[in-house]
């Protein structure tokens, strides 16, 4: 459906907020969004419908090309517009139990919090990341774990670095990282990715954050910053080219 | 109150510029244009290779823009940016930074991290760290909770009578939470100490804190102790008490009820 896009106010918030609370246990409240009590109208148009995806990476190419025509500072802090989504998709982007009953998250999944959390968000993150990043985006959106909705399944890559902005906007390094921790072939995470050893993602945000105070990484190139790299990272190297 | 002062290590070889080498003022501009911002760096006080690069990084979350003000022998002292990459009512957090472009390229020489746009330093008048607010809690007596964009608000239970005033002038009360409440914002620092120490713009209630946190317990440097658990508990350990004492809590507590 093409129209207008309406999205929650103050107070549609805090009624979406309180649904969640309560544990999601009745009906979806989408019909916040078509109440003039609950919601105002935006200016842009686009279609909600959401199309089958396989993943939060494909959900996010599909964010972006839906939203192109949209102003992106526009939206990119509207806690409103992202929460809305998160609404209208509600059903797509969290799963259910054996019982059936919709497993709840924490509320920064679906309510857009401004923190170093944002990253948690269901909807807005895919958008930005892969806005950001395009296909280098992968690594951070898919996950090997395959339980539930796929678009509810957060990746584990993320949730190790996502607080860490500086990493997160530097387009050559996530592009080098893209490069180390994801199988392009088999498109798939490479192996034994996760764990506290070296050179796993937790171990990135603090080598990265070490290098940056030695070098200028912004302008330096993906072979540059790849050479640079400490030993503990070489596992992941077989293969890696930057032609 | 004694100062504990750490050293402070650079390994690199990054000389530390000081942030009063560079003046950045917001211009006025009209409603809904970019912010515009003029930079003026003025580095005569440092011995750099006259081939090296000057730069600032602006950035914003997950946004930065750079602008290059030319080499060391070439330097372009002002220039006006116009901040057209972030969204309105963001405000940046610049980088200075010296780039060594012979020798080693890419290799910093000298920075100076986290400047502010000038008038939005924070003054010491309106440093309160916590923002307190009341709420329907429930059965819960209070809360810390937290917002980027804003200070940490503790926020206290309505229900209860006068709990507000008394939280304001009655230093049993505030002993009994505020040094709790303090812990419970330095842990949630704690979780992010790198980042918020790199990722500027986007957090000026914890430059107050760390601010606040080094007056308590002298100069640290945020990096060294982000990777290590020990080091944090122990900074974390030493700024409550440092604020305790501050405050005198456990003798005005023991005051009041000998009385």
């Amino acid at each position: 459906m093409t129209e207008k896009f309406r999205k929650l106010n103050d107070q549609g918030l805090d009624e979406f907020k309180a649904w969640i609370l309560d544990g999601g246990h009745d009906p979806l409240p989408a019909d916040l969004l078509e109440s003039p009590v609950y919601s105002t109208l935006t200016e842009f148009t686009f279609s909600t419908d959401l199309p089958e995806l396989a993943n939060r990476y494909e959900f996010g190419k599909h964010l972006v090309k839906l939203l192109d025509h949209v102003p992106h500072l526009e939206i990119e802090n509207d806690i409103k517009f992202w929460s809305s989504l998160a609404l209208i998709w509600f059903d797509s982007i969290s799963s259910r139990n054996q019982s059936g009953d919709r497993k709840i998250q924490e509320m920064a999944r679906y309510i857009l919090k401004l923190n170093w959390h944002d990253y948690r968000h269901l909807v807005r993150t895919p958008w930005i990341l892969v806005r950001l990043h395009g296909a280098n985006a992968k690594f951070l959106l898919v996950s090997a774990r395959t339980e539930g909705n796929p678009l509810s399944v957060t990746s584990d890559t993320l949730e190790r670095i996502g607080s860490r902005q500086s990493l997160l906007r530097n387009r050559k390094v996530i592009s080098v990282f893209s490069k180390l921790y994801f199988d392009h072939e088999t498109d798939q995470l490479k192996p034994r990715l996760m764990g506290k050893g070296p050179g796993t993602p937790i171990r990135t945000g603090v080598i990265v954050r070490q290098l940056a105070l030695t070098y200028d990484l912004e302008e330096m190139s993906e072979q540059a910053i790849y050479d640079i790299l400490p030993r503990e990272f070489d596992r992941w190297k077989e293969g890696v080219s930057f032609d | 109150m004694t100062a504990k002062r750490s050293k402070r290590l650079n390994w690199t070889g990054r000389i530390t510029i000081d942030k009063s080498c560079v003046d950045i003022t917001r211009e006025d501009v009209p409603v809904g244009h970019p912010e515009t911002v003029t930079i003026d760096i003025d580095l005569s006080d440092y011995s750099f290779p006259k081939s090296a690069a000057v730069v600032v990084e602006a950035s914003h979350r997950l946004i930065s823009m750079r602008s290059e003000f030319g080499t060391i022998g070439d330097l372009i002292q002002s220039k006006v940016l116009k901040l057209s990459e972030f969204p309105a009512q963001s405000v940046p957090t610049f980088r200075l930074m010296v780039i060594d472009k012979d020798r080693s390229p890419g290799r910093l020489l000298g920075s100076a991290e986290r400047i502010k746009v000038a008038d939005t330093e924070t003054s010491e008048d309106s440093r309160n760290i916590f923002k307190v607010d009341t709420r329907d809690l429930g059965e819960e007596v209070w809360r810390v909770e937290f917002d980027l964009d804003d200070y940490p608000k503790l926020i206290i239970n309505r229900k209860i009578p006068n709990f507000l005033y008394c939280l304001e002038h009655d230093k049993v009360i505030q002993g009994l939470i505020l040094p709790v409440a303090f812990r419970v914002v330095l842990s949630e620092l704690a979780l992010n100490l790198g980042d918020t120490m790199n990722d500027s713009g986007e957090d000026s209630w914890v430059s107050t804190w760390m601010q606040f946190c080094s007056e308590l317990c002298g100069a640290f440097d945020a990096r060294e102790i982000a990777d290590d658990e020990d080091k944090l508990k122990g900074w974390i350990d030493d700024c409550v008490t440092e604020f305790a004492k501050l405050h005198s809590f456990a003798s005005l507590l023991t005051k009041a009820w000998e009385s």
